[in-house]
């Protein structure tokens, strides 16, 4: 038997009820809040004291003022310098989180390690820098690497004389140590107070797959923000491969990042600064002195791409495999009419017409046109799309386009796409999950190019819709994790997180330069 | 070495520094007058969200300890409950990432701090409420018991009013099922 509105309202002001029965642990517990904060008189001149022993006898890192860098307490750094050490290299994205006064090493897999400096090594703080023995600077966002290796966190400073690490600032159990004489290689990060953005405002209970891509379109600039480090990097020409030409697009996700302008395609495995595959479509369709109409789309598997190049009469499809970090063209086509690409299943490509009675076309990784329906697809995840038809309703499919499921909307409004980039422009649409699809349900005129706010909504393939998020009006963008528990949206170039398990959002601000758009999460 | 009229004064001990802060008369006040007024609202969210009344109180007690630590960060010309529920979240959240860590379930202890005859009942209540989501029982109680609105909630959380709106008819629809 269900319970009732009245029962279930009996049960809330019984909780009402039981929960009023609590008391704050009034005086005692808040003193000893306090106690743990707040130390005595005595204590303070006895610190006061201290410091003062300390500058007189400069006992502090040689590389930074040593008040400052006891000002930092979970920094450690090496007593002294026998020479020698571990084998291993130690290497990874500083982060800080300034309130707790920790300093960790984060690895590619997100884990962080707090570290032993080498000697000679001192700490700022505020903001929290790290000035090395040879005068570098290390900032929250930089990368560095050096000889050391990663031991038990506790035996680390044990083992050295130092003071054990805050708790806080122990997570994966280890230390990042490096040799005390070790020279550290400094990259920097794109200069985003990192520490003030991801280390402050996100610690996701795992590290989130996902990447977004953002351009700056004339100067060539790509900033990469990465979840999985919880970084952001710009890269400038010079510092990566960059296309001669104006961007036209970018898309990433699989492993690879695709850059492309004017017809080329810059394909870099993993990293920017990595050696791209450079190529082009075959044939190419260009028109001297009018861009090219080329669009990039990774496949599912991360190894496939495809290529489209819509015309006023046809539209030219090809698909290539970048395995082994080679090209090799697998299947060349050209359907008739102008299509435009809205994502890719495991079963192929899925294309839109924008006519006045839109359509939606399946093109197989054979070339052969596998499936047509009539509506225009949302949203394209890898084990099926989701369809709004001419009527306004909204189905979901498998792969091929088929065994339509009907959604029933979970509120007022009109089905509307929410993928793609935050900028008008026809570059691919977010990644979307594996059998879930992200839409929209706006109660304004769904026909504008603008974004009028509504519901984001989780579709998925059994017909549930659950709105998740409240998008404001204007740009917008949302995508998957790739553990598909975590949406992220952008609004502007503010961006935010959002679990599927409890709908709670974690804002995270701007995490781009103004001048760059993000065209692209996967 | 004076910042905002709060002195400060520095205790070294080895590697470590300690912060001591001999706070003004007005920010103790103002702790002591937020914990009095807040208290029970940080304590109702958390016991929302964890469902778990030990963890409340220890909740409720660390982010009025984060209060009093960062107080000079807080902006004290609003009130300070959004800070605190916010805080509040983050604390449960990483105290469930722990929890998950160490693969240990807790929650059939009795709550030593709940006077005995209302312990029964608060058990009762907590099975039937562990059918929820964190976000969907802290949306009910904020809305349907506390009266806020779901625009007032959502500001206190840090969230949007749609959010809270389609949790807590979620919630409504799983406690009609669990039955």
């Amino acid at each position: 038997m269900k319970r009732s509105d009245d029962d279930i309202d009996t049960l809330l002001r019984d909780w009402d009820r039981v929960a009023s029965t609590a008391t704050p642990p009034a005086a005692d517990a808040r003193r000893s809040v306090r106690a743990t904060s707040a130390l005595p008189m005595s204590l303070v001149v006895f610190a006061a004291v201290a410091i003062a022993v300390v500058a007189i006898t400069g006992r502090g890192g040689p590389g930074g003022d040593a008040g400052e860098s006891r000002s930092v307490a979970g920094f450690r750094v090496h007593p002294s310098d026998p020479g020698g050490g571990m084998d291993a290299i130690v290497a990874g994205v500083v982060e800080t989180d300034p309130a707790a006064g920790c300093v960790w090493l984060s690895d590619s897999d997100g884990a962080r390690y707090p570290l032993v400096w080498p000697a000679g090594t001192g700490a700022h703080a505020d903001p929290l820098e790290i000035e090395l023995a040879d005068g570098q600077v290390v900032r929250s966002g930089d990368r560095v690497e050096g000889g050391g290796g990663y031991v038990d966190a506790a035996s680390a400073t044990r083992g050295l004389g130092l003071e054990p690490f805050p708790p806080a600032c122990v997570q994966a159990g280890e230390a990042a140590v490096f040799n005390s004489s070790s020279q550290i290689t400094v990259t920097a990060g794109v200069g985003l107070v990192l520490a003030e953005t991801l280390v402050d405002r996100f610690s996701p209970p795992q590290p989130i797959g996902l990447e977004l891509v953002a351009v700056n379109a004339d100067a060539r600039s790509v900033a990469i923000v990465d979840f999985v480090t919880g970084t952001v990097h710009r890269y400038e020409p010079g510092q990566y491969v960059a296309p001669a030409d104006v961007l036209d697009g970018a898309s990433g996700g699989g492993g690879f990042i695709h850059v492309w302008a004017n017809g080329s395609i810059y394909s870099y495995p993993g990293r920017l600064d990595s050696e791209p595959l450079v190529y082009q479509p075959d044939p190419l369709r260009q028109t001297p002195g009018i861009a090219s109409t080329l669009e990039v789309l990774p496949a599912p598997d991360g190894e496939h791409t495809w290529l489209i190049q819509p015309g006023d009469d046809d539209t030219l499809i090809e698909l290539v495999s970048l395995v082994e970090v080679r090209v090799s063209r697998l299947m060349s086509t050209a359907i008739e009419g102008s299509w435009q690409p809205v994502g890719s299943t495991v079963e192929g490509i899925v294309l839109v017409t924008d006519g006045p009675e839109p359509l939606t076309r399946l093109v197989g990784t054979n070339g052969a046109i596998q499936a047509e329906v009539q509506g225009a697809a949302l949203s394209v995840g890898w084990n099926g799309a989701a369809i709004v038809h001419p009527d306004g309703s909204l189905t979901v499919t498998d792969a091929l386009l088929g065994n339509p499921i009907r959604i029933d909307k979970p509120g007022e409004g009109e089905w509307v796409a929410v993928g793609g980039p935050v900028v008008p422009a026809t570059s691919p649409p977010a990644r979307t999950g594996t059998d879930r699809f992200l839409v929209a349900l706006t109660t304004d005129d769904p026909s504008g190019s603008f974004f009028s706010g509504g519901d984001l909504i989780v579709v998925d393939a059994t017909g549930a819709a659950a709105p998740i998020y409240e998008l404001s009006a204007g740009s917008h963008l949302a995508s998957w994790s790739r553990g598909e528990d975590w949406v992220v949206v952008v609004e502007d170039a503010s961006v935010t997180l959002i679990s599927v398990d409890d709908g709670s959002p974690t804002p995270l601000g701007v995490l781009v330069p103004d001048s760059h758009w993000v065209l692209t999460a996967g | 070495v004076r910042r905002g009229g709060v002195r400060f004064a520095a205790a070294v001990r080895d590697w470590g520094v300690v912060i001591a802060v001999s706070a003004s008369v007005k920010a103790e006040e103002r702790y002591a007058t937020a914990y009095e007024a807040l208290w029970s609202d940080v304590f109702r969210f958390a016991l929302s969200w964890t469902n778990d009344w030990a963890a409340a109180e220890d909740l409720a007690q660390e982010a009025f300890a984060r209060l009093w630590r960062e107080g000079d960060r807080v902006d004290w010309a609003d009130s300070v409950l959004p800070w605190l529920i916010v805080t509040t979240r983050r604390l449960a959240q990483d105290r469930f990432r722990r929890l998950r860590r160490q693969l240990t379930i807790g929650g059939d202890e009795r709550p030593t701090t709940l006077g005995e005859a209302v312990t029964d009942r608060w058990l009762d209540l907590r099975d039937a409420m562990a059918v929820l989501l964190p976000l969907e029982r802290a949306a009910l109680v904020m809305t349907a018991v506390d009266g806020r609105t779901y625009e007032e909630a959502a500001e206190l959380m840090g969230t949007t009013a749609g959010a809270l709106r389609a949790a807590a008819s979620r919630a409504r629809r799983k406690l009609e099922d669990a039955r």
